[in-house]
């Protein structure tokens, strides 16, 4: 196998083989993902005939080692239920592209079950849906490689062990279910976007992975609003993916600074239809309102010309219904953008408690008092807001702001 | 008399041990169980999976909420449990210093209040009458300040306890049910360690949680999402919560 069908299977085909061989072996993570590698070695090693495509014969390798694996497992355990693996199954079958759809739908649920803990459900979403390696993984957490290999093993083991479901929820359950669903696509697609460690700005494959997941929750939801504007708000948002960094592709452009014409109109045009969509069936979802907010922006022919205090309304409402600190930030901001930076710095001084730990608090303050003409306080903001940045290019963005 | 003999042992200490050991550790307690069978004094009894496979339900504000965990802090966990009908404490607390844990780690011994059914040997029935489709079974544990209970209305407290049987009832009708118990007060528990054939038994252990454990149900479910729906069904869910954990599958050594 040359490196190139090796890295584009890894990228187009791994997670689609893997979910399809969870599936098989009855939910055992771990058991299916022995039986990949293995075949993957075993491909590596050995080669592929030259007639057949890379995905479909590692799959059909790996579905020989589950069923020898499960037949040990059997061996070993002879009180347990056959499993129910006839011989017939064993040849060599292609994938059917029809049935990968759902199977990954299964994949997300599962990773994504309550049961497990927030980041245990992100970082198995990113490894078995986004086929990055634990030591990936790790690094998007900022912890070590032994460390990851450790939650992700626990994860997975809890999955076994407590016989954590291999199914999409029931219609009944779907609501409960369904929003950690989508928080996971979206904590992904941000990990992408904007990274919060590390050199680089963007992770284009998180973003790809998080629009393909975005897209799978619609397909396979389409009465459902939240899927539609989440999906709205991750187009809405990577539109602006190529105006976001300089020609160097390390530096961060500011919203204000960006050339517009360098925005993808494709997905601005999908994101507001999309929008349209879920806001034409019921009111307004928390996803739905940021989708509108990005719209506004979207819209605009530059920063000057942006409705501003549309954006403020859209926050107010937002804040009503998700109070939290980040969104209790961009309210003040917005109100700010509207009323002038004095509005601006005193609404961001009652949030000063809770978000003077952020550089995003520190960045804005830094914003609004040097429109405001205080340039050494806003030196001294600037300063701070640069000690709190993870991420390289973020901060040399914030150096270049502070030496205007 | 019956009562809930607790194992609490060091999982972490279990995860070290060596094929060999760990076969040894299950014989030990396959023999124990055995023997305890063999004098008719066993009840309801199970091993549980470690706690990275516990999932904690709760009710709040009629919303159901489901979270990993608990993971507690403490030194020992919840491996497994007897439930032992005798006619003294004292030979309760004798039983409990022979179960192989109590060297090493501790036997928590609480009296139980109220059986949901004599569940004798209920451990050795009930694979064979395991519904159909249902291939796993789970601990219920059921977690509450008893101080809340304490504080109800006579009538509130008549119309709780209808609501538990009518729980029971239905999840015997739909054959879940394996076996269940209503325990005594905490602060009646007594901790039994055993060294070198030595017994001593001490008052407690007096949990640091606000929450203690007040009784259980064993269940039979399809997968952990019917377990958890089972759980979120009980009472306490609403004012404390329900820890599920998973049994281990012991058949090949009892």
């Amino acid at each position: 196998m040359d490196t190139t069908s090796f890295a584009s299977f890894m990228r187009d085909d791994r997670g689609r083989v893997l979910s399809a061989l969870i599936a098989r072996a009855g939910g055992d993570f771990q058991m299916a993902e022995d039986a990949l590698s293995a075949a993957l070695e075993q491909v590596l090693r050995e080669g592929a005939p030259p007639h057949a495509t890379l995905g479909a014969w590692v799959h059909g390798v790996a579905k020989h080692r589950l069923v020898d694996a499960q037949r040990r497992m059997r061996m070993m355990n002879r009180h347990h239920a056959d499993l129910a693996t006839s011989e017939a199954e064993q040849g060599y079958e292609p994938i059917e592209p029809e049935a990968v759809g759902d199977e990954r739908l299964r994949l997300l649920f599962t990773c994504c079950h309550p049961a497990l803990a927030r980041e245990a459900q992100v970082a198995l979403a990113l490894r078995t849906l986004g086929g990055l390696s634990t030591e990936e993984v790790a690094r998007a957490f900022l912890v070590s490689g032994p460390t990851m290999a450790a939650r992700l093993g626990r994860a997975k083991e809890k999955i076994r062990a407590a016989k954590i479901p291999y199914v999409v929820p029931e219609p009944a359950d779907l609501p409960g279910r369904l929003d950690a669903v989508l928080q996971v696509i979206y904590l992904i697609f941000n990990e992408g976007y904007a990274c919060t460690r590390g050199e680089m700005l963007q992770r284009r494959d998180l973003c790809s992975e998080a629009r393909r997941l975005g897209e799978l929750t619609v397909a396979l939801l389409p009465a459902s609003p939240d899927p539609k504007a989440l999906l709205a708000l991750m187009l809405l948002i990577d539109a602006r993916r190529d105006a976001r960094s300089d020609e160097t592709g390390r530096e961060l452009v500011a919203l204000e600074q960006q050339d517009r014409s360098r925005w993808n109109q494709d997905d601005l045009r999908t994101g507001d239809a999309l929008l349209r969509a879920a806001l034409e069936s019921g009111p307004p979802s928390t996803w739905a309102i940021e989708a509108a907010i990005q719209a506004v922006h979207g819209r605009a022919a530059s920063y000057a010309e942006t409705d501003f205090s549309q954006i403020a309304e859209l926050y107010a409402s937002l804040l009503e219904r998700c109070d939290t600190p980040v969104v209790r930030l961009n309210a003040a901001v917005a109100r700010g953008w509207v009323h002038g930076a004095q509005i601006g710095l005193e609404a961001l001084t009652a949030l000063e408690s809770e978000l003077g730990q952020t550089h995003m608090y520190w960045a804005a303050r830094a914003e609004f008092l040097h429109r405001a003409g205080q340039r050494a306080e806003a030196g001294a903001a600037y300063a701070r807001a640069i000690e709190l940045a993870g991420n390289e290019a973020e901060r040399r963005f914030l150096e270049k702001r502070a030496g205007r | 008399m019956e009562y809930m003999l607790l194992i609490q042992a060091s999982e972490r200490r279990f995860a070290t041990l060596g094929q060999k050991e760990m076969g040894a550790n299950m014989q030990a307690y396959g023999t124990f169980t055995k023997e305890l069978f063999q004098s008719e004094r066993a009840g309801d009894c199970a091993a549980l999976e470690p706690t990275k496979s516990a999932t904690t339900v709760r009710i709040r504000n009629e919303q159901r909420s489901v979270s990993d965990g608990p993971f507690a802090e403490t030194r020992e966990q919840l491996a497994g449990y007897y439930v032992v009908n005798v006619e003294t404490p004292d030979e309760a607390y004798a039983i409990a210093a022979k179960i192989p844990d109590a060297t090493g780690g501790a036997i928590e011994v609480r009296a139980v209040k109220n059986v949901v059914t004599p569940a004798q040997g209920a451990a050795a029935k009930s694979h064979a009458a395991a519904p159909a489709d249902a291939t796993k079974e789970y601990l219920l544990l059921i977690c509450e300040d008893e101080a809340n209970w304490a504080k109800l209305e006579p009538a509130e407290s008549t119309k709780i306890l209808a609501e538990y049987k009518a729980f029971s009832d239905e999840i015997k009708a739909s054959g879940r049910f394996v076996a269940g118990a209503q325990l005594g007060p905490a602060a009646g528990g007594k901790a039994v360690r055993a060294n070198n054939g030595d017994r001593t038994v001490t008052d407690g252990p007096y949990a640091e949680t606000r929450e203690q454990l007040g009784g259980y149900y064993r269940v039979w479910a399809r997968d952990l999402d019917e377990a958890i729906a089972l759980a979120a069904r009980i009472p306490a869910a609403r004012t404390g919560c329900i820890e599920v954990r998973p049994l281990m599958d012991t058949r090949a050594y009892v």
